[in-house]
């Protein structure tokens, strides 16, 4: 057999993960090929050093409170989530009160009212603007859209 | 959420909880972050719960998930080690213990290195079979390749990985 076609066997082969034909025909082809068994040489080598990295073993208390952990960071979520929507309704509403007293007051001039509106209506667009592109770079991150 | 959601949930954090710290350090190599990883990851499972199907397999799914948390950890580190310089590491050797200490956890990062460079279909193969150990058929039914397609992967990525390496091995084994 040739040797390109033996080569991917060589991974199998050193992980013991070939059936015993298959085996027998990768050992008889690195006796007679030099070449192939260097090879085989250079995968044990890089092998030997990936066994090297060990994970680090962490102390028992920390599986102890793993699950824990995981809730408190729901219920945390979850929290912020309420808490969030809860801000952004009290301030909207407040936002739009103060607005409405505003432009409901006739002692305003019209050159405030109308500098007024145009500021609010300029962060408006800004936030809108910064909102959207935010949701786009979120979309779109990189290392996101890696999929098996 | 039903309770017997969470009970199930529960589950899969225990029977999984060990390997997906695994994973994560294979990328990260720390071992905080890769704890905090993995509870990422496990929060992330909860949100989409709902929307997993049992018959995926559940390693699979997290196993994506892990490796996308931990590609955007390294890309931010990335990001501030540029404009960080305090941040890059470097080896302080004070007695024979810690010198060889230190050789190994300069190797490791080497080898981290050369592995984050791999095609991310090759550092699949290299951290599930390599660093977790786990059987090609395993590996087949995370990536949801055939056992022969791991294979073959795996020599290419070890070769690959082999060249990244030459300069560094030669000098140090």
């Amino acid at each position: 057999m040739k040797c390109e076609k033996i080569k991917p066997y060589l991974a199998g082969y050193l992980d013991g993960e070939l059936d015993p034909k298959t085996r027998q025909m990768v050992e008889e082809h690195i006796r007679k090929c030099p070449q192939c068994a260097a090879e085989l040489e250079e995968m044990k080598k890089i092998r030997e050093v990936l066994g090297k990295m060990e994970t680090e073993k962490l102390p028992d208390i920390y599986w102890r409170t793993y699950w824990s952990n995981i809730y408190n960071r729901i219920e945390r979520a979850i929290g912020w989530i309420l808490l969030s929507i809860g801000v952004i309704l009290l301030s909207a509403w407040g936002i739009f009160q103060m607005f409405k007293q505003f432009f409901a007051d006739p002692s305003v001039p019209i050159v405030l009212r109308i500098a007024v509106g145009a500021l609010s209506l300029g962060v408006i667009i800004l936030l809108v603007s910064l909102i959207r592109e935010r949701i786009f770079a979120i979309k779109h991150e990189r290392y996101t859209k890696i999929d098996r | 959420m039903k309770s017997r959601d969470i009970q199930k949930f529960r589950e899969l954090v225990e029977a999984n909880k060990h390997w997906a710290y695994e994973v994560a350090f294979s990328f990260v190599g720390d071992s905080m972050t890769a704890y905090d990883i993995s509870q990422q990851a496990f929060v992330k499972v909860w949100r989409n719960f709902k929307k997993w199907k049992p018959q995926t397999g559940f390693r699979a799914w997290l196993y994506a998930i892990l490796r996308n948390l931990c590609y955007s950890h390294l890309e931010r580190q990335r990001r501030r080690a540029e404009t960080d310089i305090d941040s890059v590491p470097h080896l302080a050797a004070e007695n024979t213990d810690a010198e060889k200490s230190a050789l190994d956890e300069e190797m490791r990062r080497v080898v981290r290195e050369a592995i984050l460079k791999l095609s991310p279909e090759h550092q699949d193969v290299i951290v599930l079979v390599d660093l977790n150990g786990l059987k090609y058929r395993e590996v087949s039914e995370i990536l949801g390749i055939p056992a022969g397609t791991v294979m073959s992967r795996l020599y290419y990525a070890r070769r690959r990985l082999a060249e990244l390496l030459k300069d560094y091995w030669e000098g140090n084994l």
